[in-house]
């Protein structure tokens, strides 16, 4: 199965030339800052910043917020084909993988709630358990960001 | 000995160079802020330039405290990074075309908002062609930083492989 994912022309290219590499990770950088950046604003508007702001309008960003995670489940892609075995034995990357599942349960939370409370009008206070999801939401997606971070460092260990 | 061969020999820095931890953290912590400032500074400039028409601009104003935690962070830890590695990155030049454009990026916010001021307090202000230029401006060199940012270390990488 790794194997496979190593053997793709992706796989080849990528461990062939390292600007396409380093051009891989210059998206995935300007992905994460599109995603988080549309998180942050929705999120932090739920839990009661710049109330001004209609819910409704903040989401409004939502597609701002997929296009960075598409973007960088692509470059994701071609990351994990340059190296499966060591990404699969990387335990910040396992984790990360975990956070990013977590992240998308409770964004399909997120939207139920707010599809059964209606808050999405204008002026209306989110109820609590939209507040909840939107704190773990901040945490599931800046974990992410982390543990992305520390990938590197755990490079060769195969605890966890 | 120049200063940059006496700021990498603080015990500081060659704490944030050779100890386990002090390296992958303070890089994620400047990944953290980064996603911050840039991510914030990304949807006031998508709003200006027309996207989201429903936010009110001012409203955004709201989230620039957090914008400013997150550079506070990225100055701090940046400076760390710096120190570990002075001699080198002094003489990077993704590094320093990255401090200009954060220099570009923070002025162009500043002048953005300026702008923004000026058209008024209302829920939803008149976005001028200048504030429209000045947004597309600032998305621009963020980019710059972020790209700059990604070859300093690809730079360097290949200045080990070929021995310089």
């Amino acid at each position: 199965m790794l194997r496979a994912f190593h053997d793709t022309w992706l796989g080849d290219f990528a461990r062939d030339n390292a600007w396409f590499f380093t051009l891989g990770l210059i998206l995935h950088f300007v992905g994460l800052c599109a995603l988080l950046g549309t998180m942050l604003v929705i999120d932090l508007r739920v839990l009661g910043v710049a109330r001004r702001m209609p819910v409704a309008g903040a989401l409004s960003l939502l597609p701002l917020a997929l296009a960075g995670f598409a973007l960088n489940l692509l470059t994701g892609v071609v990351f994990f084909c340059f190296d499966p075995f060591g990404y699969w034995q990387n335990p910040a990357f396992k984790l990360k993988l975990l956070l990013i599942v977590a992240a998308g349960l409770n964004a399909l939370f997120f939207a139920a709630v707010a599809r059964r409370t209606g808050v999405l009008g204008v002026g209306h206070e989110p109820a609590a358990m939209l507040k909840v999801s939107a704190a773990l939401s901040l945490m599931l997606w800046f974990g992410t960001l982390l543990l992305g971070r520390l990938i590197v460092a755990f490079q060769g260990s195969s605890a966890f | 000995m120049s200063w940059l061969d006496s700021l990498q020999a603080l015990p500081i820095s060659v704490w944030v160079a050779e100890s386990d931890w002090g390296y992958p953290l303070l890089l994620s912590v400047h990944a953290l802020g980064m996603a911050t400032v840039v991510g914030l500074l990304l949807v006031l400039g998508c709003r200006v330039l027309g996207y989201a028409p429903q936010i009110p601009i001012t409203a955004l104003r709201r989230f620039m405290p957090y914008a400013w935690a997150g550079f506070a962070l990225n100055l701090t830890s940046g400076l760390l990074l710096f120190a570990a590695n002075a001699v080198r990155l002094a003489s990077n030049w993704p590094f320093l075309v990255k401090l200009f454009a954060i220099a570009a990026g923070g002025a162009a916010n500043w002048l953005l908002w300026r702008e923004l001021g000026a058209a008024s307090e209302g829920a939803q202000p008149m976005i001028s062609l200048r504030a429209r230029r000045v947004a597309g401006v600032s998305l621009l060199v963020w980019l710059v930083a972020i790209v700059c940012g990604r070859l300093i270390a690809y730079v360097m990488d290949h200045s080990i492989l070929s021995g310089g």
